[in-house]
């Protein structure tokens, strides 16, 4: 079996660059052992701190470097770039009389009732958004093609500008991309060294604003992913690596720095993916139908519903959000991606009394200067981990592996003053309350995502990871009435693990609008058949030894309809697809989501989707040894904490995560704790550690 | 530790609505639900109070529900309401002022009883009668009335009202589509609202509900309080297609410790034109402002209203007497809010902003028949530019107050044999001042001769339109925004607020909106701007000028 990028190398590391932390893992593909580190992230120069780690990881490992068949990252380094606006200056050629659609948006506003809650403005100023004389129809046919000297004159003002990138979004394109292309051609032939970026090639999907927005965030950020990708695939040659640096995308899948600089904007979610992946992978190690990834960490908590071991894909992802976390406020990135929900939610998230007299947690965040009032560096302010410490969850010296000392009194100090006194209630009720909003926003939109996808919220099993989330999992489950949760191994740096594990994978989506009867399915597997040679090229960049696997799902609606129903066909079966069986399988594929079915409606494709992805079938880790029948969990300690069953602190177990081996049990009231995370167990919560070194969860029935 | 329950309830109620808009997104037929948002959600306790509502959807579904929850508690007493049962209604007196509008409500019952009521309400795209016609007299042309009666009867679907609803509307499966998701989202809030009550062991949502209403009132009074009291009064003209002098909204609104008291005496005459606003749909409009300046942060619910009462005359274009047409209400229902951000710009200028020509918003169907005789229409929103702030510009062609999105061209296109010319803002349309305002955009649009259109088969486009004879207007010295103005090849149609005209495949029409006025005397504005304004071609000439 083909498991590698490059066959016969020994190591795996991934890296996953994160707001706070750079986490590494490494694991040796001969004796199985696994290393983990964090350090901090340098902001300035995120590459920093990922070569200083990865410098420091040989003296577990010496030599590694020279013998890894993967090094992968996840960086938010796209994502940052649109926030803090450090893209290139950045040009948008549109079509003439449509010069305004990346401004107007979809003409609404950030919240209904703010009058001055406005969108970000456009990543291209209206200058730089210059009108071609072209058009092509709805149904793909040329009504007037693009005029050479007409672009001759756009490229001059361009270079007088001194503009550093061009995105190109044609009405149609996706339908006739010719114009589109001629223009890039004309433009790359008069500005060379100026990057173009097409709609046609970034997202062929209709929606104007989606695809103009998706096209210029590409353009604005492709020369800056150039550069740094430069930069990291020369110093960690310098570090001796043979294999070059691969990146996750937002899809969940690794890619070439090659394919990533052309795409840039596939990467925006690459960062909070690589922790479901590694989610999405226990759950098909253990035959898990549906989980719910839950990842908490000093900023933010994110979620991710993973059914029969799939990741669930949207989009309609957005970056740069001027309300953070309020949808259509930000830029839409309509590439396909993970679907995820992220909430402003984490340790480090503020609580205060609102206008309304309620306790209100988030979504700013104490961040970690000052952090917290516990972290003792000077915040006055009352944040999730005060209250987590407070609540006697959190071991005051054992935070971060015992790098930082908490300090309880002031974080009874801050609650006390800006919660307790002003509700009235006391400091241990104000605390739980804390504790307790946070979950429910994280309830709410875990409710919502669930929903979203027609599903039960009660029904998956929750797999907690982060550096917060096993802090907060069993109050979540509570509120979800969700009954088993496991906490994986490594459960703080999971992320960088997924990593190390994902397969190379590439997709494009391709808007191809017709009625089920005038569908040419001999031109349809054409057209499935070119999309499988790009999609397979890109993967040979990463893994030539691998064979590509490949889905196609057909998105077919009802004319008129807004949505379409993924309808799933193999390759080679489309040649001899009729009309009448693809009809079948769409009948069969609504009536499996709504329930029901219309056989007088007229029917249409609108989205080819294709995926491709290779190598990583094989479970880089294994089960662990079990331990001797006779060995049991034995405590190191006990110290009191708030049981959420019991309303009252009472004395918990503390077990060292280190000393606990598969097949141990024990139940709660007990607190698990190891380096990067602490597990809450509430009373009568039965954990049984399975042979992987999960904890494996399990709740008693909700109470009246 | 139950005493704080309210930190977690609320925002579970809040979060329930939301999710029945999720529902309905994902399960809806229409662009107008999916694309355009033309809908909202919301839960009632067991009184018909509002307790949670979607911050999604279209401002006048959003402000009629509380008056609408009293309305269907007084006609199904709970003692009669059955587990399975489903009410519906969109007569325009009941619900939203437009027979497009279909709610449906849903009962959530715990221990044996109701405790309380999901809502939702989606635009549907047809409804029979005159299909958006400028020209409707009466509101019987105008589709047809579902008074509020049950569409299911413990779990049974109304039969008869189905058949008469399938045999009396166009594109019946995309109607019979929504109200499908709307029965989706229904049960989605009746058992969220059955969940709350289980898991927090209450017998019904009544203490709940008193206290979220009571502290939203008190926010609400509190903003109120902010404002200077007096009796203020503005008014402005309405122009009426086919009706000689324009109609006149009169307002006087009076803000006391009470709270404020809206009274619209003066007003015109109801008209035989559709752009009567029934009452429910001029109280939404007439909140909304208020909502926006007094409390614009927290859940919209029963308190939010209950500082705010109205007085309007009976039969007058604010409160029209059934049987008026009212499909194009927005017209002067949402002139009310301009009414009230003209008295709010005097009465607490820092926050308002000036006349914005995106009140009221326009919004048209142009529809036809292709050559094998099927119908086809074309359904689009257009804005115009929101007035210049105190503190910002004016955003340009841009859903305010109204929250609604457009569909995209491409999609537009792809289903109709419409061209799409031109959908851009309009360069200079926006009034001057220190603070500009948002300019207007243009839509272009024709069907080619070569199109798949029946020869000879009338085209027309229908709709609601605004401020095409009485701009927008300055404040504190700003200028005005352009005018609205719609032609056919170049012809200009008189001016109305109810388009409603024949053209044919060839011709070129042109709507343009108008744009918002400036804030402020163009004097003032930092030449910064000014050349920005310049280089951006959002002005082409200097300002004030």
């Amino acid at each position: 079996m083909t498991n590698g990028d490059a066959t016969g190398g020994r190591y795996r590391v991934g890296c996953d660059i994160g707001g706070t932390f750079t986490d590494f893992v490494l694991i040796d593909r001969v004796t199985g052992a696994v290393v983990t580190a964090k350090r901090l992230t340098t902001p300035d120069d995120p590459a920093r701190a990922m070569l200083q780690g990865l410098d420091a990881l040989a003296a577990e490992a010496p030599g590694y470097q020279g013998q890894a068949e993967r090094l992968a990252h996840a960086t938010t380094l796209i994502a940052n770039a649109v926030i803090e606006r450090s893209g290139a200056k950045t040009a948008l050629l549109c079509t003439s009389g449509f010069r305004d659609v990346l401004e107007l948006r979809r003409y609404v506003r950030v919240t209904t009732y703010e009058m001055f809650a406005d969108p970000p403005p456009p990543l291209v100023p209206r200058h730089l958004r210059l009108a071609v004389h072209e058009r092509v129809r709805a149904d793909g046919s040329l009504l007037r093609a693009v005029d050479a000297d007409e672009i001759e004159a756009i490229a001059r003002q361009l270079a007088a500008e001194n503009v550093g990138s061009v995105a190109i979004c044609f009405l149609h394109s996706f339908a006739n991309p010719a114009n589109e292309r001629a223009a890039g051609a004309m433009l790359a032939h008069h500005l060379p060294g100026v990057a173009i970026s097409l709609s046609c090639d970034v997202l062929p999907r209709i929606k104007e604003f989606e695809r103009s927005s998706t096209t210029v965030i590409n353009a604005y950020v492709k020369p800056l992913t150039q550069g740094y990708l430069g930069r990291l695939e020369a110093g960690v040659a310098a570090l001796g690596f043979r294999t070059p640096v691969r990146i996750m995308l937002s899809n969940g899948g690794i890619a070439s720095a090659a394919t990533a600089g052309e795409f840039p904007v596939r990467l925006v979610e690459s960062g909070p993916v690589a922790g479901a992946v590694a989610a999405q992978r226990l759950a098909r190690l253990q035959g898990l139908s549906e989980v719910l990834a839950y990842d908490m960490g000093g900023t933010t908590a994110k979620a991710c519903l993973i059914r029969d071991a799939a990741l669930p894909l949207t989009d309609e992802l957005e970056v740069a959000r001027s309300r953070r976390f309020t949808k259509s406020s930000g830029f839409p990135v309509a590439i396909p991606a993970v679907a995820m929900i992220e909430i402003g939610a984490g340790g480090g998230s503020i609580a205060r009394i609102g206008a309304l007299g309620i306790v209100e947690v988030g979504p700013d965040s104490a961040g970690a200067d000052p952090g917290p009032a516990c972290y003792g560096q000077g915040g006055g302010e009352p944040t999730v981990s005060d209250a987590d410490l407070v609540l006697g969850y959190l071991d005051p010296e054992r935070f971060a592996g015992g790098s930082m000392r908490l300090d309880p009194a002031a974080a009874e100090d801050a609650i006390r003053r800006r919660i307790a006194i002003p509700a009235g209630i006391a400091v241990n009720e104000a605390a739980w309350t804390i504790h307790d909003v946070v979950n429910e926003s994280m309830a709410a939109a875990v409710r919502m995502h669930v929903s979203e996808r027609g599903g039960d919220p009660s029904k998956p099993l929750l797999i907690a990871f982060g550096g917060a989330g096993p802090v907060h999992v069993a109050n979540l489950a509570v509120k979800l009435a969700i009954r088993r949760i496991l906490v994986p191994l490594r459960a703080g740096v999971l992320s960088a693990q997924g990593l190390v594990q994902a397969p190379a994978a590439f997709d494009i989506a391709r808007t191809s609008k017709t009625p089920i009867e005038g569908i040419d399915f001999a031109a349809l597997a054409k057209e499935i058949a070119a999309i499988q040679r790009e999609i397979g090229a890109r993967l040979d960049d990463v893994d030539p030894t691998a064979t590509p696997r490949f889905e196609i799902a057909l998105g077919l609606g009802y004319v008129g309809q807004s949505y379409q129903v993924p309808v799933a066909v193999r390759a080679g079966d489309v040649p001899a697809l009729t009309p009448g069986r693809l009809l079948a399988a769409f009948a069969d594929a609504y009536r499996a989501k709504y329930g029901y079915y219309y056989d007088d409606v007229p029917v249409e494709l609108v989205t080819v989707h294709v995926t491709g992805s290779a190598g990583g079938e094989g479970d880089l880790l294994g089960e662990l040894p079990k331990a001797s029948t006779a060995a049991r969990a034995e405590p190191s300690g006990h110290r009191p904490a708030y049981s959420a069953r019991g309303q009252a602190f009472v004395p918990f177990a503390v077990y060292d995560r280190d000393r606990l081996q598969p097949g141990m049990r024990f139940t709660g009231p007990a607190l698990v704790e190891e380096d990067s995370a602490t597990t809450v167990i509430d009373a009568e919560g039965r954990v049984t550690i399975d042979s992987y070194g999960s904890l494996d969860i399990a709740l008693p029935e909700a109470e009246e | 530790m139950t005493r704080l329950a309210l930190d977690t309830i609320w925002p579970r109620l809040v979060a329930a609505a939301d999710e029945m808009a999720t529902t309905l997104f994902r399960t809806a037929f229409s662009h107008d639900v999916v694309e355009v948002h033309d809908m909202s959600t919301g839960l009632y306790d067991d009184r018909g109070n509002l307790i949670g509502q979607t911050w999604l959807g279209a401002t006048g579904h959003v402000g009629v529900m509380p008056v609408v929850g009293k309305q269907l508690v007084a006609t199904f007493p709970s003692a009669t309401i059955q587990p399975g049962d489903i009410f519906v209604s969109n007569d325009p007196w009941v619900c939203n002022g437009q027979t497009a509008d279909i709610f449906i409500f849903t009962p959530a019952f715990h221990r044996g009883r109701v405790i309380g009521f999901s809502v939702n309400t989606v635009h549907h795209v047809d409804i029979g009668g005159r299909k958006g016609s400028g020209l409707s007299e009466e509101v019987y042309e105008e589709g047809l009335l579902i008074p509020l009666m049950r569409l299911y009867h413990a779990g049974q679907p109304n039969e008869t009202l189905f058949a008469i609803l399938n045999r009396n509307i166009r594109f019946a499966e995309k109607v019979m589509g929504d109200i499908r998701a709307q029965i989706a989202a229904g049960w989605v809030g009746a058992e969220a609202l059955t969940r709350i009550a289980h898991e927090y062991g209450l017998d019904d949502l009544r203490a709940v509900a008193d206290e979220i209403i009571a502290r939203s009132e008190r926010a609400m009074r509190a903003g109120i309080a902010r404002l200077p009291q007096g009796k203020f009064t503005k008014s402005m003209p309405v122009e009426i297609g086919g009706v000689e002098e324009p109609g006149l909204i009169q307002l006087a609104l009076t803000i006391s410790e009470r709270g404020i008291l809206a009274d619209f005496a003066g007003t015109s005459r109801q008209v035989r034109r559709p752009v009567n606003s029934p009452i429910n749909y001029t109280r939404a409009y007439l909140a909304l402002p208020l909502k926006m300046v007094c409390d614009p942060e927290l859940p919209n619910n029963e308190g939010t209203y209950r500082p705010l009462s109205i007085q309007a005359p009976e039969g007058c274009l604010i409160n029209p007497s059934y049987p008026a047409a009212c499909f194009w209400r927005l017209a002067s229902g949402m002139l009310v809010s301009e009414l009230v951000f003209r008295i709010l710009a005097e009465i607490a200028p820092e926050r308002v902003p000036a006349d914005s020509g995106s009140m009221p918003t326009w919004q048209f169907y142009v529809n036809g028949f292709r050559r094998n005789g099927e119908a086809w229409a074309l359904h689009q929103h257009a804005f115009g530019g929101m007035g210049g702030r105190p503190g910002a510009d004016g955003l340009g062609a841009v859903s305010f107050p109204y929250n609604v999105r457009n569909v995209s061209v491409e999609w537009s296109e792809t289903e109709t044999p419409v061209l799409f010319l031109r959908r851009e803002l309009i360069v200079d349309s926006g009034g001057a001042g220190r603070w500009r305002g948002g300019l207007g955009e243009e839509l272009a649009l024709m069907v080619e001769d070569s199109a798949d259109v029946a020869p000879g088969a009338p085209i027309t486009l229908s709709g609601s339109a605004g401020r095409t004879r009485y701009p927008p207007e300055g404040v504190a010295g700003g200028g005005p925004g352009t005018r609205g103005w719609i032609a056919v090849n170049d012809e200009a149609i008189q001016p109305t607020s109810a388009p409603d005209f024949r053209f044919e495949a060839g011709d070129v029409v042109r709507l343009k909106t108008p744009g918002g006025a400036g804030h402020s005397p163009p004097a003032e504005r930092p030449k910064a701007a000014i050349e920005a304004d310049l280089r951006d071609g959002y002005v082409t000439k200097s300002a004030g000028s």
